[in-house]
């Protein structure tokens, strides 16, 4: 490539930095957020943060469940005190009936779409021929003093009519007695639930949204009393909780908050062991599998009542079988010990004595680093065949070994990644408790960003699912009529797993690493833990801490990845090369002269130097005057004169500007997928140096689509790359290099590569 | 034929509801999506295809249609994992280049943990004037299936989202 030359210093000034041609564009990429965002109040800040007049509801519960081995029903009875402390009265309450999903007649089960031809999908198959009757049979609703109150079911959810309104800062007991059929997961499916074990004809019980629950009000949408329909999941008051689990006395319990009776439903041998794990440095079993394979040979006939308290969380679940062995660690907080541990039958073995309680301890430990410390004194999972569900203080997780005990890598890593990801739910939304009925990204989103940091910590090479930016690239490139935007309501968003977990993890990664930077993002990301635990925050107080916490407008940030759908594809358009025409002649003559010489020659010229040897003007000389002789590069007549007066003009700044030799580079860049990102270039030198610059997004502001960039250097520049690191997920990294290089496809790298790769587990044959 | 599969459904519903019916927070995945890359390659004169899938998702389909456990990536993976899944792929991916189906060739495939990527080629194209893309992938097992399929050629780019509403479509260059 031959350099341009910049005939005048001066011109240069002009040149660096600025757009060319710009047209005033499309600013709204960049515009403010104020019409999206609700007007700052008293009751959350403009800074994000909870304002001076706050409030949030307490709902308190007293509970006592039994658990029907025989008919897997469910019986509860519950006293909940509503604490309003909001200034408004209120004259009804809405609670949550969310087993009634349920019942035969269930919204949901009108909602479903379905297309009957000769192709049904299983999940076609099943919704036509559910057996389950499992909604929640109210056997009274009454008052304190057992008079009864009104009341009002409308499908998932139930409005009690109240004798009084209930005042500001005043509170309200009554009382539910109900019960239900617990559902086979096996068969209907369902966050809770039970599964049956057919060999010993056994039941390992997860349950969960099984009591009536008190809906969230607040200054944002009054009553949360959006009807539960299966996706969008649960808003739910902050509350302690007394609960009596009555089961079968040979089973083990593992439930939200701490065993109060652990003198009556354990044997002193397990309270001692129970007592070891507390200072343990790894795992003890308070229940061992020997002993669990024992009990469940068996049925007994008594019954035990397990007492659990739990104070400020929003919700209760726990899990009761005679299946369970138990271990447990204890987890060191400053003075505090919180206990990890762990439920699982044999089935669960080995993976889960080798892991579980492990994985559980390192999350809290992880998270806490990265958000608030976890402040709960227990922290539980509990094995179950295939889901992930997360609750308070206890989760239920998938992951199962083959019957012959050996498991495929793939179930190692799908446990211990579930594992996080559920006790990681502790932090969003128990603890930072957002409305997941309305916004699935605020916890499955900001969850599964805190879970990456999690695995990456667990093992550096940990197969991540979500988390790097080019992880994402596949889903943002497609078909942009099938996709919604982050900001979606839980129940209307499209490609649901990708848009509410994937794309928001994606998202903070791209802030940590490449927008804010680690030590600005970490900082604003704490602070919005710490401003919001035990609260509930909105999307808003979101947006507003992250900014408030870094002094980086993120707007455009927001704009782009939560609002709207566009991707990222920066484009390298081209890079001219000029140097300084220094105006002295003795150089400039010289490099002009080389260039002459170094410029392609026409085929007919390098011909005719054989065919004609020598042309006529050689022949006759006569032919011959001023011009044939004249050399316009010829250094002489003045020139140099000419060249010192005009150096004599110049300020010794641009002097040396004159002399400096430095090399300058005007890249164009185009902005193909219409997202704003930070333009990050790699330029690699000659002698096989490299240099990054990073350009802020901004950049963007000063035309949409197409801008210039001045660089100089003092040594020739060979090669620049956009995005060398991977940090902006663009789509087509095959536009970003300058000279244009291709980057092989999987397909090509595969099929180049000689021998498929060897499996290693493969040849040690084993997979144990 | 008809009958054989609805009765494969059923037998497959008692396994499979969970999985299907289920919104938990996390399953193994919480999503169900396919990806296909197909790459116009002018130098070789060939289609290249790429088609990632969950690997599990697969295994079950393959065990539910009366299909051995292929234990991909396992190192007991059946030892005739490839020609299942070409043939599962073959009866649910098919591809018209030009008007006209043409059946592609098994390059091979790699395991990474629960993605399976099978690389599929279509050879002595000369020229492409039309892909037609008819993507089943998985649609018998999940209402809610998506399959995504990124298509390059000519320095042309188009990305379709196929599922149970529309398993095909055409494109032109």
């Amino acid at each position: 490539m031959n350099s341009k030359q910049l005939l005048l210093a001066a011109l240069i000034v002009i040149d660096f930095g600025t757009a060319s041609a710009q047209v005033y564009d499309d600013m709204t990429k960049f515009k403010q957020l104020q019409q999206e965002l609700p007007t700052p109040n008293a009751y959350r800040t403009a800074s994000g943060a909870p304002g001076h007049e706050y409030y949030q509801q307490k709902a308190d519960y007293v509970i006592d469940v039994e658990i029907d081995d025989d008919k897997q029903i469910l019986r509860g009875t519950e006293t909940i005190t509503y604490w309003n402390n909001s200034p408004d009265p209120l004259t009804y309450l809405w609670l949550q009936l969310d087993q009634n999903l349920y019942a035969k007649d269930s919204e949901t089960k009108k909602l479903q779409t379905g297309t009957l031809n000769n192709e049904m999908s299983f999940d076609d198959m099943a919704g036509l021929h559910v057996a389950y009757d499992g909604d929640m049979r109210l056997e009274y609703v009454h008052d304190n003093k057992g008079q009864a109150l009104p009341y009002t079911i409308v499908h998932t959810m139930m409005r009690i009519d109240l004798p009084q309104p209930l005042k500001p800062h005043t509170s309200y007991s009554f009382q539910i007695k109900w019960w239900h059929n617990l559902n086979d997961r096996d068969k209907v499916g369902g966050r809770g639930g039970m599964e049956f074990f057919p060999a010993e004809n056994n039941y390992i019980y997860t349950v969960a949204q099984w009591f009536p629950r008190m809906a969230v009000y607040n200054e944002i949408q009054g009553w949360q009393h959006k009807q539960f329909l299966g996706r969008g999941e649960f808003t739910l008051p902050f509350g302690d909780y007394k609960v009596k689990i009555t089961v079968p006395e040979d089973h083990i319990v593992g439930a939200t908050g701490e065993l109060q009776n652990a003198d009556k439903v354990l044997s002193a041998t397990q309270r001692e062991r129970f007592a070891k794990a507390k200072t343990a440095t790894t795992p003890v079993l308070i229940v061992t599998e020997q002993e669990a394979r024992e009990t469940e040979k068996n049925k007994a006939k008594g019954k035990k009542t397990w007492e659990f308290n739990a104070l400020n969380v929003r919700d209760f679940a726990f899990a009761t079988s005679r299946k369970f062995m138990w271990d447990a660690i204890g987890v060191k907080f400053g003075n505090r010990t919180v206990m990890a541990m762990s439920y699982y039958p044999k089935e669960g073995n080995p993976l889960w004595e080798k892991y579980s309680t492990k994985v559980v301890a390192h999350t809290i430990q992880s998270y806490s680093a990265h958000t608030v410390e976890y402040t709960y004194p227990v922290a539980i999972s509990v094995h179950t065949k295939d889901i992930g569900m997360e609750y308070p203080m206890i989760c239920f997780n998938g992951g199962r070994p083959d019957p012959d005990g050996t498991y495929t890598e793939r179930t190692k890593y799908g446990m211990i990644s579930v594992i996080i990801h559920e006790v990681g739910h502790n932090f969003f939304p128990m603890i930072i408790n957002s409305d997941e009925r309305q916004w699935t990204w605020m916890d499955e989103g900001l969850n599964t960003f805190v879970q990456y940091l999690a695995e990456m910590e667990w093992d550096r090479n940990y197969p991540s699912r979500r988390g790097p930016a080019y992880k994402i690239v596949d889903y943002m490139k497609g078909d942009k009529t099938q996709m919604s935007p982050i900001m979606t309501n839980s129940e209307s968003i499209w490609q649901f797993g990708n848009n509410a977990y994937g794309k928001p993890a994606t998202a903070l990664n791209i802030l940590r690493e490449t927008v804010m930077g680690r030590e600005l993002f970490d900082f604003a990301f704490k602070e919005y833990c710490r401003r919001w635990a035990f609260k509930h925050p909105s999307p808003a107080d979101f947006f507003r801490t992250m900014e408030d916490a870094s002094a980086i407008d993120l707007d455009w940030f927001w704009r782009g990845w939560f609002y709207g759908t566009e991707h990222v594809d920066l484009k390298l358009d081209n890079v001219k090369w000029m140097r300084i025409n220094t105006g002295d002649p003795e150089k400039e003559n010289a490099i002009t002269r080389d260039d002459i010489a170094k410029a392609p020659q026409f085929i007919g010229d390098t011909r005719n130097k054989t065919s004609i040897p020598k042309p006529l003007i050689d022949q006759d000389t006569t032919l011959r005057d001023f011009y044939n002789r004249y050399d316009p590069l010829k250094v002489g007549d003045g020139m140099e004169d000419a060249y010192k007066n005009y150096v004599a003009k110049l300020t010794d700044e641009e002097r040396q500007v004159l002399s400096s030799g430095l090399n300058y580079y005007e890249l164009q860049f185009s902005n193909v997928g219409g997202l704003p990102m930070p333009v990050i270039l790699e330029f690699v030198f000659s002698d096989g140096s490299k240099q990054v610059e990073r350009i802020p997004a901004e950049i963007w502001k000063m035309d949409s689509k197409v801008i210039n960039k001045v660089y100089s250097f003092a040594k020739e520049v060979t090669a620049v790359h956009l995005d060398p690191f991977l940090e902006t997920a663009d789509v087509d990294v095959n536009n970003n290099n300058w000279p244009p290089t291709m980057q092989p496809s999987r397909f090509q790298i595969y099929k180049n590569r000689d021998q498929p790769e060897p499996n290693p587990m493969r040849q040690s044959g084993t997979g144990r | 034929m008809r009958k054989q599969f609805a009765y494969a459904c059923f037998l497959f519903a008692a396994i499979y509801l969970a999985a299907g019916t289920a919104k938990a927070a996390v399953l193994r995945h919480d999503f169900h999506v396919s990806v296909t890359q197909i790459t116009y390659n002018t130098q070789t004169q060939a289609l290249e295809i790429t088609v990632k899938i969950f690997a599990d998702d697969l295994e079950r389909s393959v065990l539910a249609l009366g299909g051995d456990d292929l234990r991909l990536g396992d190192p007991r993976e059946a030892t005739h994992a490839d020609e299942v899944i070409l043939g599962y792929l073959r009866n649910r991916l098919s591809v018209k280049v030009n008007e006209q189906a043409m059946p592609y060739d098994w390059v091979g495939k790699e395991v990474e943990i629960d993605a399976l990527w099978c690389y599929l080629e279509i050879k002595d194209i000369l020229h492409l004037t039309s892909l037609e893309i008819t993507n089943r992938i998985l649609t018998e097992i999940f209402e809610d299936q998506a399959n995504v399929v990124h298509i390059e050629a000519y320095a042309q780019k188009k990305s379709l989202f196929l599922s149970k509403s529309m398993l095909s479509e055409r494109i032109s260059f």
